[in-house]
C-alpha cells in the first residue's frame, strides 16, 4: 500500500524512536474474521441438518460451531486489549518526545506560543496522532485484507455470486470517490464561508469585553442568530453530498444481501437456473458471509474522520516531535569560546570570527529584531546553531518567572541550600532584611508576598542565578521594563556580582563602555565584533 | 430548548429495524425456499426483502441528513441561550472557555444522534422481537427476553461507571491545566533546575481515564457478545422440539448471532452519557462575573485610596482633569493597567471612585472606555469592527478611519481575522481608538499605546491624542516618553517592598 502523506511525515519525525507495530492487532481482526466466517458455515451446516434433513445437529458440527464463536469472542478480547496497549504505549512515546523537545530548546521554544497552544498538544494533537494510528490505519489494512477472505469463501461455495459480486464490487470505491469530489468541491466553494462563520461564536465569546464596552451584546447576539442560521444552510449543503458516501456502502451492502437473498431463494425453488447446483447449506453461508465484504469498509468510514484530525494535529506538531539533534554533551568547565563560521539558520545570523575568553564581558547591540535574543539562545544551546558554549550557562530574561510555591521554591528549584546561604545571596541583592522582616520568612508563598516591584522581582531572580555559581551568564535585557534609576540600580548590582565571570549581556539602554571587553553589534544578519578593550 | 427531534428518531428506529428484518427475512427466505412447503407465496417475501433493503437504504440517508440538520439547529439555540445569558457579563480565561464552549454547545446538542437515537431503537426492537417471537411461535423465543433483560442491565451499568469515570475526568483534566500553565509559564527557569528534580505534567492520567471510557463502552459490547454467542451454542445443542422441517427456527440464531451489531452498539453509546453529563455540568457551573453598566455625570474624576481588587499595587489619590491628557507612569508590575481596567469598571476596585460630585458604584462606566494593550479585532467585517452596535453612517466610519491614520483601509465590507485581512500591531491599535471615537466615549484609558509601534506611526497616534484632549480625557499607560505629547498631569504608580539600594550598589 502507498504510504499516506501523514504517514511519511510521522516516518520523518520521529526516526529516532520506534513506534509499536501494528502487524499483530491487523492479525487479530483478520483471525476474527476468518473464525467468523468458519462458525457461518457451521451455523449453516446445521440449519441445513435441521431445516432440510430434519435432524438434530450432528455433535461435531456443534462442537465445531462453538469452538469458532467462543475462538472469535477470545479474539475480540485480545484485540481490545492489543489496541488499548498499543494506544497507551504510542501515547507514552510521543509524550516522551514532546518532552524531549520542551526540554532540549526551553524558553526559546516555549516564549514562540501562547501557553493554551502548548497545552492543546496533550489535549488535541497527541491523542488525534495516536487515534488516527490505532484505528484508522489497522482498520486500512483490515478493509483490504478481509473482504478478500470473504470473496474467496465466496467463489469457493458459488462461483457464479462471487464473479457478480467481483463485477460489481469495484463500482463501490468508484461512486465513493466520485462522492468524495463532489463533496470536496462544494466544501471548496464554500470554503471561506465555512472559515469565517465557523468560529465566530467563540470569537465573539472573546470579544465580550470589547462587546459591552462599546454596547454592541444584543446586535451581535442577533448577527451571530443569523450567522450560525447561514452556517447551517451552507454546512447542510456539504454534507447531503458527503453523507452519500456512507449512503453507497450502505445501498451495495443492503442490494446484495436481498439480491443474493432473492437469487438462492429461486434457484432453491428451481425457478432460476444460473450458475452451479444451489444447495440450502451454500446459501445460507453466502448470505451470512456477503455483508462482511462492506461492513469493514464502513467501520473504515467512521474512522474516517480521525484522519483529518490527525492532519490537523500534523501540521501544529510539526518539529516538536523531531530528534534530538542538538545534544552534544559538553563538559561542565568553561574555558573559552572560539567560533570560526558561526552560523544560525532559524533566524539566519552569520559571523566570521566570535572569541570569549573567561571573565570577558561581551555587549550585545542591534535594533530590535536582529536576533539577539536568538543568539543568546543559540549560545545557551536552546537553538540550533553550529556552536555553543561549553560549560554551565544561566539566562536572565526580561520578565523574570515565578512559580505559585514558597520563596524558597523559587529560589532553590530542586537544590538544597543551608538558609544561611539562601538569606547570604538575598543580602548581596539587596532584599535580605525585606524577606527576613516577613513573617513567615522564606516559606512565605510567592503570592503571599507584599506587592514587589518589577525591579525587586529582577533582583530575586539574581539572586537564584547567583546560588547556581554558574561561569557564564547570559543577560537579555533584564532592565529594559524598568524606570531609569532602578535600571541603574540592578545594573550596578549585575555589575557587581558578576565581575569576575563571564558576561554576555544584552540591551538596548545604556550600559558602562567600560565594563566591557567586546561589543557584538548584530546588523543584517551579520554579527560584528566591533571593539576590543583587552 | 426544541422539542423532541420525533422524525430522526423515527427514521433512526427504521433504519435499524430494516437492517435487522433484511437479514432475518432473507434467512428464513431461502431456508423456505428449501423446504417450499405446497402453495408457497415465494412472490411476496422476494419483494418483501427488496423493499426492507429500500427502506434501510433510504432511512440510513435520512436520519444522517435530518439528525445533523437537528444537532445544527440545537447548536445553533444553544449559543443563542449563552450568548444571551452573558450580557453585561464576564467569563474568565477567555481563550481557553470560548473554545471549550463552543464544543460543550456541540456535545450537548448531539446526543440525540449520537446516544438517544441508538438507545431508542434496541428499546423499540427488542420489545419488537418479543411480540413477533410469541405471535410466530418461534423457538427460542425466552432467549430474546433474556438477551433484552441484560441488555437493560449492561446499558444502566454503563451510564452508572461511565458517569464516575466522567467526574474523574473533570478532575484530571484541572489538575493537568492548572500543572502545564504553572510549567510552562516558567520555561525561562527550566535550565536552572537541580538535574532530576524537575517534575514535568503528563497527560497520562487523563488520557487513562479517556481509554476506561472507551475500553468500558468495548466491554459492554464484549458481555453482549459472549451471551448472544453462548445462547447460539445452547440452542444448537439441546434444541427444542419444533425446529426440525421449521425454517422460522432460524429467526432466532440469527438475531442472536448479529446481535453484537445492532443490540451492541447502543450499549456502548451509553458512555456518551459521560461526556453528556460533563458538557452539561460545565455549561451550567460556568463563572460568570456580573459586570452592570452604570452611568457617569461629565466632570473632573476624583480618586480616594482607589485601587484594583485583587491585584498588587497600591492605593491611589488623584484628580483628573475633565478633558486633557494624563500619563499613568511607573516599573512594570505595579498595576498602570490594572488601575486603568478598574477605572473603566471592567474589574472591582477598593476605595472611591468620583465622577463630578458622584461617588461611582461597581460597574462599567457608560462614556468611559479602556482600550486594551493588544486590541481584540473581531471575526467580523471593517464595518463591523468599528462600529459593532451598527449604529453609524459609512461616511461617519470614513471620517473617523482617516483620523486615526486608517485612511487607506476604504473598503467597509473587507472582512478582518480568520478568512480575511490580518492587521499588524499598530492597525488594530489604531482600529481599537476609532472603535473608541464611534461610540462618543467622553473618557478613553488607553493602555500602552505606543509600544511595539514605530516611529511614524507613533507621531500620528501622539497628534490625534493631542487632537482629542480638548474635548475628550485620555488616560494613557505607558512606560514609553512620547516628547510630543501634551500632558496635562502624570500619575506615578510605586510598590511595597521597600529596596535599600545603598546596600546593594557600590
Amino acid at each position: 500500500m502507498r504510504q499516506s502523506p501523514l504517514q511519511q511525515w510521522l516516518d520523518a519525525e520521529l526516526s529516532h524512536v520506534a513506534l509499536p507495530g501494528l502487524t499483530p492487532a491487523i492479525a487479530v481482526s483478520v483471525g476474527k474474521a476468518l473464525m467468523l466466517i468458519a462458525a457461518f458455515g457451521f451455523f449453516a451446516s446445521i440449519a441445513d441438518q435441521w431445516i432440510v434433513t430434519g435432524q438434530p445437529a450432528d455433535s461435531l458440527i456443534t462442537a465445531g460451531l462453538a469452538i469458532m464463536l467462543t475462538g472469535h469472542w477470545i479474539l475480540e478480547g485480545i484485540g481490545q486489549h492489543l489496541a488499548h496497549r498499543l494506544r497507551t504505549r504510542q501515547l507514552y512515546i510521543l509524550e516522551q518526545c514532546f518532552s524531549q523537545q520542551l526540554m532540549l530548546r526551553q524558553h526559546a521554544l516555549v516564549r514562540t506560543r501562547p501557553v493554551y497552544h502548548w497545552q492543546l498538544v496533550w489535549q488535541k494533537h497527541i491523542p488525534a496522532i495516536v487515534n488516527w494510528r490505532t484505528d484508522y490505519c489497522v482498520q486500512q489494512y483490515v478493509a483490504v485484507i478481509v473482504p478478500l477472505i470473504a470473496l474467496t469463501v465466496i467463489f469457493y461455495m458459488n462461483y457464479f455470486i462471487g464473479a457478480m459480486l467481483l463485477l460489481t464490487l469495484p463500482v463501490v470505491p468508484l461512486f465513493m470517490i466520485v462522492v468524495g469530489k463532489g463533496a470536496a468541491y462544494l466544501h471548496r466553494r464554500e470554503f471561506t464561508a465555512l472559515t469565517r462563520l465557523g468560529s465566530l461564536f467563540s470569537d465573539r465569546l472573546m470579544a465580550l469585553p470589547v462587546l459591552a464596552g462599546t454596547g454592541a451584546h444584543v446586535v451581535q447576539q442577533q448577527h451571530l442568530k443569523d450567522a450560525s442560521l447561514a452556517l447551517n444552510i451552507r454546512t447542510m449543503k456539504v454534507v447531503s453530498v458527503a453523507f452519500l458516501s456512507s449512503t453507497v456502502l450502505d445501498f451495495f451492502s443492503t442490494l446484495a444481501v436481498a439480491l443474493i437473498a432473492v437469487y438462492i431463494g429461486f434457484s432453491l425453488l428451481g425457478e432460476l437456473q444460473m450458475g452451479p447446483q444451489v444447495t440450502f447449506f451454500s446459501g445460507l453461508w453466502v448470505l451470512l458471509t456477503t455483508p462482511l465484504l462492506l461492513s469493514q469498509l464502513k467501520k473504515l468510514g467512521q474512522f474516517y474522520h480521525q484522519k483529518a484530525q490527525a492532519e490537523a494535529a500534523s501540521e501544529a506538531l510539526a518539529g516538536l516531535l523531531g530528534p534530538t539533534v542538538m545534544d552534544k554533551s559538553t563538559p561542565e568547565i568553561f574555558s573559552g569560546f572560539s567560533a570560526s563560521d558561526f552560523t544560525m539558520q532559524m533566524p539566519l545570523l552569520k559571523a566570521k570570527e566570535l572569541r570569549i575568553t573567561p571573565g570577558d564581558w561581551v555587549q550585545v547591540s542591534g535594533v530590535s529584531g536582529a536576533g539577539k535574543t536568538a543568539l543568546l539562545e543559540a549560545l545557551a544551546g536552546f537553538r540550533q546553531a553550529s556552536h555553543k558554549l561549553a560549560g554551565r550557562a544561566v539566562l536572565l530574561t526580561q520578565q523574570p518567572a515565578f512559580l505559585p510555591g514558597t520563596l524558597r521554591e523559587n529560589l532553590c528549584l530542586g537544590y538544597a541550600y543551608p538558609d544561611s546561604q539562601l538569606y547570604h545571596k538575598l543580602q548581596q541583592v539587596g532584599l535580605g532584611s525585606a524577606i527576613s522582616n516577613l513573617p513567615a520568612g522564606l516559606d512565605t508563598l510567592m503570592g503571599d508576598v507584599p506587592a514587589l516591584s518589577g525591579g525587586e522581582l529582577q533582583r530575586l531572580a539574581i539572586a537564584r542565578l547567583l546560588l547556581r555559581d554558574a561561569q557564564v551568564w547570559l543577560l537579555d535585557e533584564p532592565t529594559a521594563h524598568l524606570p531609569e534609576d532602578q535600571h541603574t540600580n540592578i545594573c550596578r548590582l549585575i555589575r557587581h556580582c558578576c565581575q569576575d565571570k563571564t558576561v554576555i549581556w544584552v540591551s538596548h539602554k545604556s550600559l558602562k563602555k567600560d565594563w566591557f571587553s567586546a561589543i557584538w553589534h548584530i546588523e543584517d544578519q551579520h554579527i560584528r565584533q566591533v571593539q576590543e578593550n583587552i | 430548548m426544541k422539542s423532541t427531534p420525533w422524525v430522526s428518531l423515527c427514521l433512526a428506529v427504521l433504519h435499524g429495524i430494516a437492517g435487522l428484518s433484511i437479514l432475518v427475512v432473507s434467512a428464513w427466505f431461502i431456508a423456505a425456499c428449501a423446504v417450499a412447503p405446497i402453495g408457497f407465496n415465494y412472490m411476496l417475501p422476494a419483494v418483501a426483502i427488496r423493499a426492507l433493503a429500500l427502506i434501510r437504504i433510504a432511512s440510513g440517508y435520512g436520519h444522517m441528513w435530518v439528525g445533523h440538520k437537528d444537532l445544527l439547529a440545537r447548536t445553533a439555540v444553544l449559543r443563542d441561550g449563552l450568548f444571551g445569558r452573558l450580557l453585561h457579563h464576564r467569563i474568565a480565561r477567555r481563550a481557553q472557555l470560548a473554545e471549550a464552549l463552543s464544543a460543550h454547545t456541540e456535545t450537548v446538542a448531539s446526543v440525540w444522534v449520537a446516544c438517544i437515537a441508538q438507545v431508542a431503537t434496541a428499546v423499540i426492537v427488542l420489545p419488537a422481537l418479543l411480540a413477533a417471537g410469541l405471535y410466530l411461535v418461534l423457538p427460542g423465543t425466552i432467549f430474546i427476553v433474556v438477551l433484552g433483560m441484560v441488555w437493560l442491565a449492561i446499558t444502566i451499568g454503563v451510564v452508572v461507571k461511565s458517569l464516575d469515570v466522567a467526574a474523574e475526568q473533570v478532575l484530571a483534566e484541572q489538575a493537568l491545566a492548572e500543572r502545564s500553565e504553572a510549567y510552562l509559564r516558567t520555561s525561562s527557569l527550566w535550565h536552572l533546575y537541580a538535574p532530576g528534580q524537575h517534575n514535568r505534567p503528563t497527560a497520562m492520567p487523563v488520557w487513562s481515564l479517556e481509554n476506561r471510557l472507551q475500553s468500558l463502552s468495548e466491554k459492554a459490547v464484549w458481555t453482549i457478545q459472549a451471551l448472544a454467542f453462548l445462547m447460539v451454542i445452547i440452542m444448537v445443542a439441546w434444541p427444542a422440539a419444533g425446529v426440525l422441517h421449521n425454517p422460522l427456527a432460524m429467526i432466532v440464531p440469527m438475531i442472536l448471532l448479529a446481535a453484537p451489531d445492532w443490540l451492541g452498539r447502543s450499549a456502548a453509546t451509553a458512555t456518551f452519557a459521560a461526556r453528556f453529563n460533563k458538557a452539561r455540568q460545565a455549561l451550567s457551573d460556568l463563572s460568570l462575573r456580573h459586570v452592570p453598566v452604570i452611568t457617569a455625570p461629565v466632570g473632573k474624576i476624583r480618586l480616594q485610596r482607589f485601587a484594583a481588587r485583587g491585584r498588587p499595587m497600591e492605593p491611589v489619590d488623584t484628580v483628573l482633569p475633565q478633558c486633557g491628557i494624563v500619563t499613568v507612569s511607573g516599573p512594570s508590575g505595579t498595576g498602570k493597567s490594572s488601575l486603568l481596567q478598574a477605572l473603566a469598571g471592567e474589574i472591582p476596585f477598593f476605595g472611591k471612585k468620583y465622577s463630578d460630585t458622584l461617588s461611582l458604584p461597581q460597574g462599567l462606566v457608560e462614556p468611559w472606555l479602556y482600550v486594551q494593550q493588544a486590541p481584540t479585532v473581531l471575526q467580523a467585517t471593517l464595518r463591523d469592527n468599528l462600529d459593532p452596535a451598527r449604529r453609524c453612517s459609512n461616511d461617519k466610519l470614513l471620517e473617523v478611519l482617516a483620523s486615526v491614520g486608517l485612511g487607506y483601509l476604504t473598503e467597509l465590507s473587507q472582512w478582518l481575522g480568520a478568512g480575511g485581512r490580518t492587521l499588524s500591531g499598530g492597525e488594530s491599535k489604531r482600529l481599537a481608538i476609532a472603535r473608541a471615537l464611534l461610540t462618543n466615549k467622553k473618557v478613553l484609558l488607553v493602555d500602552e499605546p505606543f509600544e511595539g509601534l514605530d516611529v511614524f506611526s507613533r507621531s500620528k497616534l501622539v497628534s490625534l491624542f493631542n487632537t482629542l484632549s480638548h474635548t475628550h480625557l485620555i488616560v494613557i499607560a505607558t512606560h514609553i516618553r512620547a516628547s510630543s505629547l501634551r500632558v496635562d498631569c502624570t500619575v506615578v504608580m510605586n510598590s511595597g517592598l521597600t529596596v535599600t539600594d545603598q546596600q546593594a550598589s557600590i
